[in-house]
């Protein structure tokens, strides 16, 4: 339903937001991921969603491993 | 010789830059590629014949350095590797730690299953996109949005 209309809408995925998703997660190139690192680093909107991601990312992890250590 | 050498080098420019742009996919590696062959062609001086085509023999080392550039970066550097900048990203000391932790937490229990499957997959495990679509059965594209929606609700929850 939602997913679909995602799905067709690739004009969405090309939106620096899902660029800035795309780098974190290790999926762009090396030197596409220095363009866009240098983007980011020029526009303190995209600069501030790439640091929230990057946040959040380093707190998924560590929930994680907490969640490793003391299962419930 | 150096001077010379120097003096034809920068004659030659425009034909070395033309054949950078040719080999590289971006002005500023062409840029960079014809900067480091200048140097390399002035380094190497003492091999230059005089009398030969200095186009032909800059143009080889510069067409080497671009080869061996590529060999490594497709060795060593296919993908932007994001895990040591997050690594970086300072976590606040323990006590609040724990508080943002419980967040997180919480917020994880109140996300639907098939959000928390992609970002523990995606986030914590660090599996690609193409991987996951075909754990999962759906579209690389499938993958993305719902990813991003996921980030976003998890966002909205935890603030």
């Amino acid at each position: 339903m939602d997913e679909d209309k995602s799905e067709n809408s690739k004009k969405n995925d090309m939106s620096p937001y899902r660029e800035i998703e795309a780098l974190m997660d290790g999926e762009l190139d090396a030197t596409y991921a220095k363009v866009l690192l240098n983007k980011i680093s020029e526009d303190p909107v995209l600069e501030r969603h790439y640091n929230k991601l990057k946040k959040q990312k380093a707190l998924l992890k560590k929930w994680w491993e907490e969640r490793q250590k003391h299962p419930e | 010789m150096t001077i010379f050498l120097h003096q034809e080098l920068i004659e030659e420019l425009p034909k070395l830059k033309r054949f950078a742009h040719k080999l590289s996919s971006s002005n500023a590696d062409a840029e960079d590629l014809t900067q480091t062959t200048i140097a390399k062609a002035l380094e190497k001086k003492e091999l230059f014949q005089e009398g030969t085509d200095l186009f032909k023999w800059s143009s080889k080392i510069m067409y080497n350095t671009f080869v061996s550039d590529y060999r490594r970066k497709t060795k060593f550097e296919t993908k932007y590797d994001p895990e040591p900048y997050i690594e970086k990203q300072s976590i606040e000391p323990s006590q609040e730690d724990s508080v943002e932790l419980k967040n997180v937490d919480d917020a994880m229990n109140k996300l639907s299953w098939e959000f928390r499957e992609i970002l523990i997959l995606i986030c914590i495990k660090g599996f690609k996109y193409k991987h996951v679509a075909e754990k999962l059965d759906i579209p690389v594209g499938t993958v993305r949005s719902r990813l991003s929606r996921a980030r976003e609700k998890l966002y909205n929850l935890m603030n």
